[in-house]
């Protein structure tokens, strides 16, 4: 971790936390909305059979 | 053996189910290498220090923010010409995603540049463009979740995205065209090797890294797509059973 003595460590710290966020909530929101999409269609497909 | 038949959703659904486990392993196993070698085992620039080690997470998502943009062009024109509703939803599916990568860029490029170039944002045209190309990214998805009916709100979509295309041109050329700020690309073929190899090679893997990520998450989405599609189908046939 030598690049934290660096006078510009603050700077790749906030580069990768940005991008730790941004990316993490764009992974999490379409895992989401795949589990959703998924039982909606089970939901339907059930209900089609009845 | 053609490939318009993936333009099927059911056969789509088959293959990307096969290869999607393998891809996501694959992608966790890339980034946490690329992206553990660029933080730890890069050394600082001589002139960059250790702001160098933004470049490794900028470059890749600067490059997709551009080529998923192209990707959704490509796919609306396929969407508009052919009428695949599979291209319309890929291209759909790519929307945040672009967006996503072009926020990234932005936002790396703007803590890069304050303590390389003084200043957080300059209204260079490479910059500029890319942030308009931003804002085709948040209308184009505005758009689809505005109008309801979803043949028109593809078309729809599909020309908006097709008349953003000079901007995502611009992104990647505008550096070309006009002296700007933005220094040129560094990776270029024909220019040769211009940077080093100790910088390059984790690089390259971080590229890889990105794109795996990109083809990833594409594919779960536009399975998400496809699926809602189905759901709506099957919901106004029974409503009008």
């Amino acid at each position: 971790m030598s690049f934290l003595a660096d006078k510009y460590a603050v700077y790749v710290i906030a580069a990768y936390g940005a991008t730790a966020l941004i990316l993490g909530w764009l992974l999490w929101s379409s895992l989401s909305a795949s589990a959703r999409a998924r039982r909606e269609l089970g939901n339907v497909e059930r209900e089609r059979e009845r | 053996m053609s490939i318009w038949r993936y333009a099927n959703p059911a056969e789509f659904m088959r293959l990307t189910g096969r290869v999607l486990a393998p891809l996501w392993v694959a992608t966790a196993v890339l980034m946490v290498l690329a992206l553990g070698w660029a933080m730890f085992a890069t050394p600082e620039d001589y002139k960059q220090g250790s702001t160098v080690k933004i470049l490794f997470i900028h470059v890749p998502a600067a490059m997709l923010a551009i080529n998923t943009y192209a990707i959704m062009a490509i796919a609306s024109l396929i969407g508009i010409v052919r009428r695949h509703h599979v291209s319309f939803l890929v291209a759909k599916a790519a929307a945040p995603i672009g967006a996503a990568f072009t926020l990234v860029a932005l936002i790396t490029g703007a803590v890069w540049g304050q303590p390389m170039w003084g200043t957080w944002w300059v209204w260079d045209a490479r910059l500029t463009s890319v942030l308009i190309m931003f804002f085709f990214y948040l209308g184009y998805i505005a758009l689809w979740e505005t109008i309801e009916e979803p043949e028109k709100a593809a078309d729809l979509s599909g020309v908006l995205c097709l008349v953003g295309v000079i901007f995502a041109f611009l992104s990647r050329y505008a550096v070309m065209f006009w002296a700007t700020l933005h220094q040129g690309s560094s990776l270029s073929v024909a220019e040769g090797q211009r940077v080093d190899d100790v910088f390059r090679t984790p690089l390259y893997l971080s590229m890889a890294a990105f794109y795996l990520f990109f083809i990833a998450l594409l594919l779960v989405r536009a399975r998400t797509e496809i699926r809602l599609r189905r759901a709506r189908s099957l919901r106004l046939q029974a409503a009008m059973a």
